[in-house]
């Protein structure tokens, strides 16, 4: 019961804002909710000039991963057979996973192409912010 | 039983060592190469009939444990294998000491953002359905096995891996995604799997060669899915047979047709996913007689004969938690004769079953089937040998897996 009402208050609430960070050398990069979606399933598998895009992402009990499950309305269940169909069918990589902040950071700082997301960012920092339209 | 027991253990400390060792590890890097993985074992208790292995007496007959590994030295450009080790019933051609699942190159020959077509070369998949192409991954799809109706596992093999050449468009717009994929090529069927291949009499078995195509449709967010594909074998057979005075040349040709239409509605947590699958064999039979002296043709005639079967099964899932998920399913499968449905070509089973993931990288599922008929599909000779005179037609079956995935 607690199980249950615990996941239903993560999936539900919008306590808090998600901002998609990425490494690319174009500055003030924006894409459409749609194709952020598209990156998260796997259909959009580069940036618009061509670079490999690479997912960074929590693990699937993560609340920050949760919260994004619930923005674009897909179960974890069903991301993580996603990935694993891209994975196993052969047909390409499936996303990078991280255990916290820090390391996301790290991590998408050292990888071109990534894209990954935190709960907040310094718009004025070091770190790319994806905008979406 | 001493030895049954001793291999079960061994099994069992196979899987306990990999989940102690690294439960939390998601893939592995040998440097540029990404590796993949997964192990599995599998438990199924049955009544009346066996079903991968001696079930009625308990069965662990049924593990299998896999390595991928893809390196992509450009990023327009992949090379990707899997090699498989599978035990899956007491049937030839589901024991598999070492196998190599697809080995391929990848090339994206057009990369926009919102289209992309990629080519692909080697041995390769084969698209059919909604789980064609990862039929061989447990954790890709709900329950212990895939609805035999349309995914027998003692097809598996026969329908999942192939040499040729594939190329697939995939297309994202705001009334959602499509994606089409044609493949060529030969079928990757051992000599000893296709029917009549044994017969002494045989002098030439070539490759069965396929075509497939596929095209599926996924609305904006996900809520709706539907994807209809096809498939063509073609294989055929020829033997020689000497009476002394007269010479026998015949050759068998079958021609097998699938098709497959699928759909499914992702609504909140519940999860509604149906195929229906037609399977059609056009067989042809041409005999030559000669005469053994003189090679002067006596007589030439010819045999058709079209089998026709259906199937279908519907799913609903439910996603309790991150976790937990259950579902309810029936399958339906009928091959079509001019006597109605007798307990050979027919069945219905109504499946209950739920899926724990406690960690990212394990996966435990459990599913229980109350069965009329199977022997369509589900049971194998191999499995029941002596139930040669006829099988149980109601029956009940229990499954539990356990999956390691990294």
């Amino acid at each position: 019961m607690h199980v249950l009402l615990a996941f239903a208050l993560s999936i539900s609430r919008t306590a808090f804002a998600i901002d998609y960070i990425y490494n690319h050398q174009e500055k003030d990069l924006a894409i459409s909710q749609f194709n952020l979606r598209a990156i998260f399933t796997s259909r959009m598998r580069r940036w618009p000039d061509g670079t490999p895009v690479k997912l960074v992402t929590y693990n699937y009990d993560h609340a920050l991963f949760l919260n994004v499950c619930s923005k674009m309305k897909i179960y974890p269940i069903n991301f993580k057979r996603v990935w694993d169909m891209v994975i196993y069918s052969g047909g390409g990589e499936g996303p990078i996973f991280v255990e916290n902040e820090e390391e996301m950071k790290k991590v998408v700082n050292s990888t071109p192409g990534a894209i990954g997301y935190l709960e907040t960012v310094d718009k004025g920092g070091k770190i790319n912010v994806l905008q979406i339209d | 039983m001493f030895s049954r027991l001793t291999n079960i253990m061994i099994k069992l400390i196979f899987v306990l060592v990999f989940v102690i060792i690294s439960t939390s590890v998601s893939a592995y890097d040998l440097g540029p190469v990404k590796v993949h993985g997964f192990i599995s074992q599998g438990f199924s208790l049955s009544s009346g009939n066996n079903f991968l292995g001696e079930s009625t007496s308990g069965s662990f007959d049924s593990s299998m444990g896999a390595i991928n590994l893809l390196w992509s030295p450009d990023p327009g450009v992949y090379f990707s294998t899997q090699l498989i080790s599978r035990n899956y019933g007491d049937s030839e051609i589901n024991e598999e000491d070492l196998a190599l699942d697809y080995g391929l190159i990848g090339v994206d020959l057009f990369t926009g953002r919102n289209n992309q077509i990629d080519m692909r070369v080697g041995l390769l998949k084969i698209p059919m359905g909604l789980f064609g192409k990862t039929r061989d991954i447990p954790v890709t799809y709900p329950g212990v096995v895939l609805p035999q109706v349309i995914y027998a596992e003692w097809t598996r093999n026969s329908f999942l891996r192939s040499k040729g050449a594939a190329i697939e468009y995939k297309h994202n717009s705001l009334i959602g995604s499509i994606n089409m994929e044609a493949q060529f090529g030969e079928v990757r069927m051992p000599r000893n799997q296709i029917s009549g291949a044994n017969d002494s009499n045989v002098t030439s078995v070539p490759d069965p060669k396929f075509l497939a195509a596929s095209l599926m449709y996924n609305s904006p967010e996900n809520m709706f899915f539907a994807g209809m594909s096809r498939l063509l074998v073609d294989y055929k057979s020829n033997s020689s047979s000497n009476s002394g005075i007269t010479t026998m040349h015949s050759s068998n040709e079958n021609l097998i047709t699938t098709d497959i239409f699928s759909a499914g509605i992702n609504y909140n947590s519940w999860v509604l996913t149906s195929e229906y699958m037609r399977r059609k064999n056009d067989i042809k039979n041409t005999f030559d007689l000669y005469n053994s002296g003189t090679d002067v043709l006596i007589n030439s005639f010819e045999l058709k004969q079209e089998n026709i079967s259906d199937a279908y099964y519907v799913q609903i899932e439910k996603m309790f938690t991150s976790q937990i998920s259950g579902f309810i399913r029936n399958d339906h499968r009928y091959v079509v004769t001019s006597v109605g449905k007798t307990t050979s070509n027919y069945t219905n089973s109504y499946v209950i079953g739920a899926n724990w993931r406690p960690t990212p990288s394990i996966l435990v599922k459990a599913e229980y089937h109350n069965i009329e008929g199977g022997s369509a599909d589900m049971i194998q000779i191999d499995d029941n040998p002596d139930k040669s005179n006829g099988y149980d037609r109601y029956w009940d079956l229990f499954m539990l897996q356990f999956i390691y995935s990294f």
